[in-house]
């Protein structure tokens, strides 16, 4: 019988909510990235990606949505997508949605510079 | 590929900006020996209320649980009075001349001055209550408090004089007030409540009149077009609410907007890199101090704490070498720089703060060292975008 694997974390003032689901291949980040230590936020995250094979056979859709980040964040983001882009998995089989509202100059910005470093289906959705 | 201009050229003496500097480590001199200072310059609003009191459970460290509770009851008191009584002012007058409310903390004990709007001539009736309720002692002051519940005498704007007769029961202090003329038909009403930090400290030496020293701050912030000053501990305890009233500053409300989010962008990078890698002081506090202001097309948040001589020539060193770099080189770097952080051993400090502060301030930068007495320095720095 196969487990199903599941991080699930709520969200708090300065933490987003992290929602992993590898059977279904939807993953999400969503809220505020700002902890002052994010190693420690981060990084049973990192060990869920990187312990647990992603499901094949299907499209798996990292979907990250955040009103902001911090520098400290943002290493542990790009270190996600590192994981990610250096995984056995085809290009097809994974992708990184951005998510940005219309207005957000700040979080666009962020999106388009993580997608010029990376080798990945990163696609960027305005909302 | 042409590589653009220098995108923040380090502002010579004189400048407006610089000036701006000078405001930020005057109020550092002034406040130097408080636990914390804050003031809001700008409209009040009732969402206020609870991030008020958020902020100064950050920003204080008060050990008595009596003395927290009463703390919070004296500044939503305060702060609803003015929402209460307060009168709005028109665009053009709020700009001229906003009201303020502020608070701080030292040994003494916690004071809390307001600056508000009311009408002209509802200035005798509140000076007959306030006068009144400064002449009586605590029984008469309670005995007022139940006539006043059961009297039903509630003014058309939804008071009874009974927050100013709470504000002296809980304080146990003399109200200090004063009126000051405004345009006409407005007046404005300064305001001091006062509460002791422990019963030892006697009461003659407790209250100092802070209105003049208020009105001074009013001008600065005003002068410099600062709607946020904040002095104290920068944990991130302290720094989340903080970032609430810059919301409703900027965006008008609760949504997130484009400025409010590169505010809080810069704010949290500026206070997170001293929160990190500041030196405690010796209560193993982080201190800082900043300042937010906005002009009609731009925002600026100004920040300070103390340095050491090395910390000093490494940071000036880094802010000399960011500051001439064009803006394309600065992106470049940013993604250099976080290509290398994860390999960095030491996880959490990638080193990669300083560099999105300077790739955030596209209207400018500029930065100081001033020497203290104390062998130290004060570093302030002023981002504009």
């Amino acid at each position: 019988m196969s487990e199903i694997k599941i991080l699930h974390i709520q969200s708090t003032d300065d933490t987003p909510e992290v929602s992993f689901n590898i059977e279904s291949g939807e993953f999400l980040i969503k809220g505020k990235s700002l902890p002052e230590n994010a190693y420690n936020f981060y990084c049973p995250i990192l060990d869920f990606i990187k312990t647990n094979r992603l499901t094949k056979g299907i499209r798996n859709i990292f979907t990250v949505q955040l009103d902001y980040f911090n520098s400290s964040s943002g290493r542990f983001l790009f270190e996600l997508f590192t994981i990610l882009e250096n995984s056995e998995y085809s290009k097809e089989a994974l992708t990184v949605k951005w998510v940005v509202e219309s207005d957000d100059e700040l979080m666009m910005e962020k999106g388009e510079e993580l997608q010029s470093m990376l080798n990945l289906n990163f696609e960027i959705e305005s909302i | 590929m042409q590589s653009t201009p220098p995108l923040l050229p380090y502002m010579p003496a004189n400048t407006e900006g610089s000036q701006q500097l000078h405001t930020l480590s005057q109020l550092f001199m002034r406040y130097k020996s408080h636990d914390s200072a804050f003031c809001y310059r700008g409209a009040f609003s009732e969402q206020f209320t609870g991030t008020i009191i958020d902020i100064s459970e950050g920003a204080t460290f008060r050990s008595e649980s009596n003395v927290n509770r009463k703390v919070s009851f004296l500044l939503v008191e305060c702060f609803q009075n003015i929402i209460k009584h307060g009168e709005n002012l028109t665009d053009l007058d709020a700009h001229l001349d906003d009201g303020i409310f502020t608070f701080q903390m030292n040994y003494e004990g916690f004071t809390i001055n307001s600056i508000n709007h009311i009408l002209h001539n509802e200035i005798d009736q509140l000076k007959t209550l306030v006068d009144q309720v400064n002449s009586l002692d605590s029984k008469e002051l309670k005995k007022l408090y139940l006539e006043q519940l059961n009297n039903n005498t509630i003014s058309d704007k939804g008071g009874a004089g009974l927050g100013l007769i709470e504000l002296a029961r809980r304080s146990g202090q003399k109200l200090i007030y004063e009126f000051e003329e405004f345009k006409p038909p407005l007046a404005k009403f300064h305001q001091q409540v006062t509460l002791k930090q422990n019963e030892s400290i006697e009461q003659a030496e407790l209250i100092q009149n802070k209105i003049d020293e208020t009105k001074e701050l009013h001008k600065a912030l005003t002068a410099t077009e600062a709607f946020l000053f904040y002095k104290g501990d920068f944990s991130q305890k302290s720094i989340l609410p903080l970032l609430d009233i810059v919301q409703q500053n900027v965006s008008g409300g609760s949504t997130l907007t484009s400025a409010t989010r590169k505010v809080a962008h810069i704010l949290i990078e500026l206070l997170q890199n001293i929160s990190k890698h500041g030196q405690p002081d010796e209560k193993d506090r982080k201190e800082g101090i900043f300042i937010i202001g906005k002009g009609k097309d731009y925002m600026y948040i100004q920040c300070g704490n103390e340095v050491s001589e090395d910390e000093k020539k490494v940071l000036e060193q880094n802010l000399n070498y960011l500051t001439s770099l064009s803006t394309q080189e600065i992106a470049e770097l940013h993604k250099n720089a976080i290509r290398a952080s994860i390999k960095f051993e030491n996880k959490n400090k990638s080193g990669l703060g300083l560099i999105e502060i300077i790739k955030a301030a596209k209207k400018g930068v500029l930065y100081n060292f001033e020497p203290r007495e104390n062998g130290k320095y004060l570093y302030a720095i002023s981002v504009k975008f």
